[in-house]
């Protein structure tokens, strides 16, 4: 294969950068008569996948401020997707001022956002990938989406992911996978499927053997698989595999109370086994993979798994515009990441003859809301899922002079506002909230709305709770996330960003081993953590046993309501030893 | 084959392992309640000295989604194993399990097994020759909870 889609995209970058290709934009913002002029992508081979991942249930168009901080170590530093900022910038050739800097780099952020649009939106996805599907041909092209689709917003929690399943089947996407997917009850997701017109995905779903001796269904008792592992799809005149891969640390990072008789794991024997099969029995012209493994895993997976040509993964939320090679016992496999919060559509190109993928293009499409006009139908559904709500959603709480983002390996100022309510209102010394890594952005200027608030907290399992844990217990614990993160080895990552902090104060370590990373704990007023003492710690999001508090938003509307306008955030972050010259790292932005 | 049907007969088959493993118990009554995996291993084959020959095949998650019950399968490609043993370093009491394996049978076990912190799991296999042949795996518990 060639390297032909990174300078195509370079190609279509500058072209972004300069502006040429959208001088006209502004004079027929929103009344874009043909999508053509904007998103002139030369057809290429003969079958087409457009990709979308982790949009998180933002069913309108976002402003979402990408990391200034991504850390790699090992084989992957500085390997995408652990290249932020101006290295980003660098990296792929990206202009100051530009809207490729505004959609994929956190430079600039608000210069940018404050002169274009927001970017995204189901319904501007829906006339995008209904264009890209028709000028290639229908028949040769198939629409994936990677997960964590039905999770992020109040209306995907109200309506219990079903608003998200009816825009997927509006989109006509073809094959899904899943994380916050099963944060539902097993019962509703096993529901919300059955809606689904698309094709649901995961070989690495098992019902448990007590669970199977207890009678609980599963897709086939033969092999166990929880739902269907892969599915054969005709494209053209070439039969291609598609293989699901589900969060493999769903039952982990997230509640298993809600999905008692599944079990996950990566799994990488039995994928391999099914690629063997696949390849042996079904006689493919393609094997493709879609995953919500997170861009280190699956590039490991790539590694030590062949046959696969490529796997179109998300969960990390990394917009990566180049499909990264890896090489296995048997050939290449690219992986490819195509963002989150619905701001982009990756479209792979596949050139196939006698079996093989001879060449491809690939290529990281941003959604620009103001570029590609609403689709009617897709909008209509929106307003429909919106309407009983939006007295509720459009309710102000609070202004804003700051920037309000969340992403990044360490604290954000959303999670401060988070970490601080935690704090102040339930009258504990620290706090804690996860690092996820959805949660939308709100600019300078702004009014935060509970539908904003929803977009930073939306889960099944929002509880918040205090109690008293010693010293030696934060540091566990502070101990046991930052190894899900900078574990050496890719498959012990779990993909989230730090624990966030309110409160407490650290040094952290990354290259250290397990127990050694942290050090230097200390409350604000600067005494040191001691191990035997007890501290009150507020926080939510418990995975193991629903908590007894009020739903975290409950908590954050009294701290907003209280402060009215938020302004000169104090950003808890970590001291970070060893990162200097890592360009996962933008030392120009962190902590200013 | 159904795998519900399988694992009714996987049920007579452990059931089968017990009794089998009740030799290892009745010959080497110390061996479950060593504090070593040396002492253990000593204590059941007479030395610790092992081959990691590829020739034992363990599974076991990268983590556990429950350290109470880890599931792990153990396998040989030797041709006439005589006995298999799963040790966790991390346990209080290394030695969880022991089969003898019945001639004619496939050297082919799966079960749970408890581990209250991140540990290495490892399989020892004894041929027929009583050489053993081992095969390690790290299987991290997390205190979980924060992550996301």
């Amino acid at each position: 294969m060639s390297s032909l889609n990174r300078r195509e995209f370079l190609y279509m970058m500058s072209l972004l950068g300069t502006s040429q290709m959208f001088a006209k934009s502004h004079e027929k913002a929103y009344d874009v008569a043909d999508v053509e002029d904007y998103y002139k992508i030369k057809n290429f081979g003969n079958a087409r996948f457009l990709h979308i991942t982790d949009t998180h249930a933002q069913l309108l168009p976002v402003h979402f401020r990408e990391p200034s901080v991504n850390l790699g170590f090992y084989s992957n530093f500085g390997k995408p997707p652990h290249v932020v900022g101006h290295h980003f910038n660098k990296r792929y050739g990206i202009k100051s001022n530009s809207r490729a800097e505004f959609a994929l780099s956190s430079v600039n952020y608000v210069q940018n956002a404050n002169r274009f649009h927001k970017i995204g939106g189901f319904s501007h996805i829906k006339t995008m990938t209904d264009y890209l599907r028709g000028t290639f041909g229908a028949d040769k092209t198939l629409f994936l989406d990677g997960g964590d689709t039905w999770q992020g917003s109040a209306t995907s929690l109200y309506t219990r992911g079903k608003d998200m399943v009816e825009a997927l089947n509006i989109l006509g996407v073809d094959v899904c996978t899943g994380h916050w997917e099963f944060t539902y009850k097993d019962k509703e997701i096993l529901a919300n499927i059955k809606l689904l017109k698309a094709d649901f995905v995961a070989q690495n779903v098992y019902v448990k053997d007590e669970s199977l001796m207890d009678g609980v269904e599963a897709y086939d008792e033969d092999t166990g698989h929880a739902f269907k592992p892969y599915v054969m799809k005709k494209m053209g005149d070439n039969m291609v595999a598609v293989i699901g891969q589900a969060f493999p640390y769903t039952t982990i990072a997230n509640p298993q109370r809600f999905i008692p008789d599944w079990s996950f794991g990566i799994r990488p024997e039995e994928m391999q086994e099914l690629v063997d099969e696949i390849r042996e029995t079904k006689n493919p012209d393609a094997v493709i993979v879609i995953s919500h493994n997170g861009y280190d895993v699956d590039k490991k997976m790539a590694s030590v798994v062949s046959g696969i040509d490529f796997i179109l993964g998300g969960h990390t939320h990394d917009a990566v515009p180049e499909a990264y090679p890896v090489k296995n016992s048997k050939g290449v496999t690219h992986v490819i990441n195509s963002g989150s919060n619905g701001k982009f559509v990756g479209v792979l190109d596949l050139d196939i003859s006698d079996k093989k993928v001879r060449d491809f293009k690939f290529t990281l499409l941003p959604v620009f809301s103001d570029l590609v006009p609403a689709d009617k139908i897709m909008k209509k559904h929106i307003e429909d899922v919106r309407a009983p709500f939006i007295d509720k959603l459009t309710r102000p709480l609070a202004t804003t002079d700051e920037l309000l983002y969340r992403r990044g390996n360490f604290n954000g100022t959303f999670d401060q506002i988070i970490c601080n309510a935690l704090r102040e209102v339930k009258g504990a010394d620290i706090s804690m909230s996860p690092g996820f890594r959805w949660g939308t952005s709100i600019l300078p200027g702004g009014t935060i709305t509970f539908d904003d608030l929803m977009n930073q907290t939306s889960m099944t399992y929002p509880e918040t709770y205090i109690r008293e844990v010693k010293g030696s217990d934060l540091h566990i614990i502070l101990e046991d996330v930052a190894d899900n993160l900078f574990n050496a080895d890719p498959f012990l990552q779990q993909g989230g960003d730090m624990v966030r902090t309110g409160g407490l104060s650290y040094k952290i370590d990354p290259m250290q081993k397990m127990g050694k990373r942290i050090t230097n704990l200390e409350l604000t007023n600067g005494m040191h953590i001691e191990a035997n003492k007890m501290y009150k710690l507020a926080g939510w999001s418990t995975v193991g046993s629903q908590s007894e508090g009020e739903p975290i938003w409950d908590t954050v509307i009294t701290y907003l309501e209280e402060h009215k306008h938020i302004k000169n955030i104090k950003l808890e972050t970590p001291d970070i030893i060893g990162v200097k010259d890592n360009p996962g790292i933008d030392l120009s932005m962190y902590k200013h | 084959m159904k795998r519900r049907k399988f694992l009714g007969l996987g049920l007579s088959a452990v059931a089968f392992s017990t009794v089998a493993s009740a030799n290892i118990l009745k010959e080497h009554p110390q061996a479950f309640d060593a504090k070593s995996i040396e002492e253990a291993i000593k204590g059941l084959y007479g030395t610790s000295e092992t081959l990691n020959d590829g020739k034992a095949k363990l599974k076991a998650p990268d983590i556990a989604e429950n350290g109470a019950a880890v599931p792990v399968t153990v396998s040989t490609t030797l041709e006439n194993p005589k006995t298999m043993v799963i040790t966790v370093d991390g346990n209080p009491h290394p030695l969880v399990a022991a089969w003898e394996v019945q001639p004619g049978t496939i050297p082919k076990f799966s079960t749970r097994i408890k581990m209250r912190k991140t540990a290495n799991v490892t399989l020892i296999v004894e041929d027929e020759n009583g050489k053993l042949h081992s095969v390690t795996k790290q299987v991290k518990v997390t205190v979980g909870g924060c992550g996301g």
